[in-house]
């Protein structure tokens, strides 16, 4: 327990540059450690992104529950909020002041550079999982799927849980 | 006096009907404040530009500002409790149905098209953020190496973000220097 709040203050201290850097940043520290496998881990995600809230609350929630029941989520969540509830309430007129600097702005052009390799290590590791079954590398029905519903996802980009829910069907009437 | 408890139900309502995360929420946000009155636009801005330079969840930072704007420290904390708790509920209610069927067939099977899902979410992130920051091609190498490094040699991601921090310095160092002679 003791380490998951370790683990979780450390994910909420550097998830900078968008909701989305919390997946690798949690992927990194939890399936190297074993808590869950790359399976677990990505239906987490898949669970995260289908439900209303905040996606690193989500899956910060998914994973205690998983560990230590209620209690583990309540510890989850709150250590992962506490770094940035922190920083922010005591440093705001700090990074309102200099959040136009020309230093804060280049620290965010690496910063977010950066953060598209973090996400492409993320779809790296989903697409395997994804598009792979047990008897091919690339699963032909999987790619039918992903493009069709990437383009549905095209007209429903403002209601991801639709193409979710699509998705979730789908993929029982085709594997 | 704005009350605690109204800070709370706006923002339990925010947490509870916005899907997709932090910057989905920033439009819900701003008019369910814009309907009370509480903030000014400009100053609702403002927080936003915080919130997305402050480490951690774009929604939580913003619960923060508003909140801490609103009635100082409790404020912050009934508004980051407020909108976190729906999170909490639904998934461990999801988590706990869902231990329980994993192993059925029809259940794996509607993950795998979930996951293609995720997958169609993922490029569409990369290439929104990528559209934005990776202005030319010494970015563009570094978004490769930092995944190169990420996914062969397993750097931990705070180690590249600290290293990002040090490349901006360093840059602005090299063009202010320029700059003034």
């Amino acid at each position: 327990m003791l380490e998951m709040i370790f683990v979780f203050l450390y994910i909420g201290l550097f998830s900078v540059g968008g909701g989305m850097v919390a997946i690798p940043l949690i992927q990194q520290e939890v399936v190297a450690r074993g808590w869950i496998t790359l399976e677990e881990f990505y239906t987490m995600v898949a669970v995260a992104e289908s439900t209303p809230g905040p996606i690193g609350i989500n899956i910060a929630t998914y994973l205690g529950v998983s560990q230590f029941g209620v209690l583990g989520a309540l510890v989850a969540t709150t250590s992962f909020i506490l770094p940035s509830f922190i920083i922010v309430s005591v440093l705001s007129s700090l990074l309102k002041k200099h959040r136009d600097s020309r230093l804060v702005q280049n620290w965010f052009l690496y910063i977010k550079a950066a953060v598209v390799g973090f996400i492409g290590y993320a779809l790296a590791h989903v697409c395997i999982i994804a598009f792979s079954s047990s008897d091919t590398v690339v699963d032909y029905r999987a790619v039918i799927l992903f493009v069709a519903l990437g383009i549905t996802y095209n007209y429903f980009k403002d209601k991801p849980w639709i193409v979710i829910a699509l998705g979730a069907i789908l993929g029982i009437l085709i594997f | 006096m704005i009350k605690l408890h109204q800070i709370f139900f706006v923002f339990l309502k925010i947490g509870a009907i916005t899907f997709g995360g932090g910057l989905a929420m920033i439009p819900v946000i701003k008019a369910e404040l814009k309907k009370r009155e509480w903030l000014e636009e400009d100053e609702f801005l403002d927080y936003v530009a915080i919130a997305q330079v402050a480490p951690g969840m774009i929604a939580i930072n913003i619960a923060t500002l508003v909140g801490t704007r609103l009635r100082h420290r409790k404020g912050a904390l009934v508004a980051v409790l407020g909108v976190a708790l729906p999170s909490l509920i639904v998934i461990m209610s999801i988590a706990t149905i869902l231990s329980r069927f994993s192993d059925s067939t029809v259940i794996q099977n509607a993950l795998r098209g979930i996951l293609i899902v995720v997958s169609i979410l993922l490029v569409t992130a990369i290439y929104e953020i990528g559209r934005k920051s990776l202005k030319n091609i010494y970015l563009f190498g570094y978004a490769f190496l930092a995944f190169i490094l990420v996914y062969f040699f397993n750097i931990p991601i705070f180690i590249i973000i600290l290293f990002s921090i040090l490349s901006g310095a360093i840059h602005t160092w090299i063009t202010i220097d320029k700059e003034l002679n």
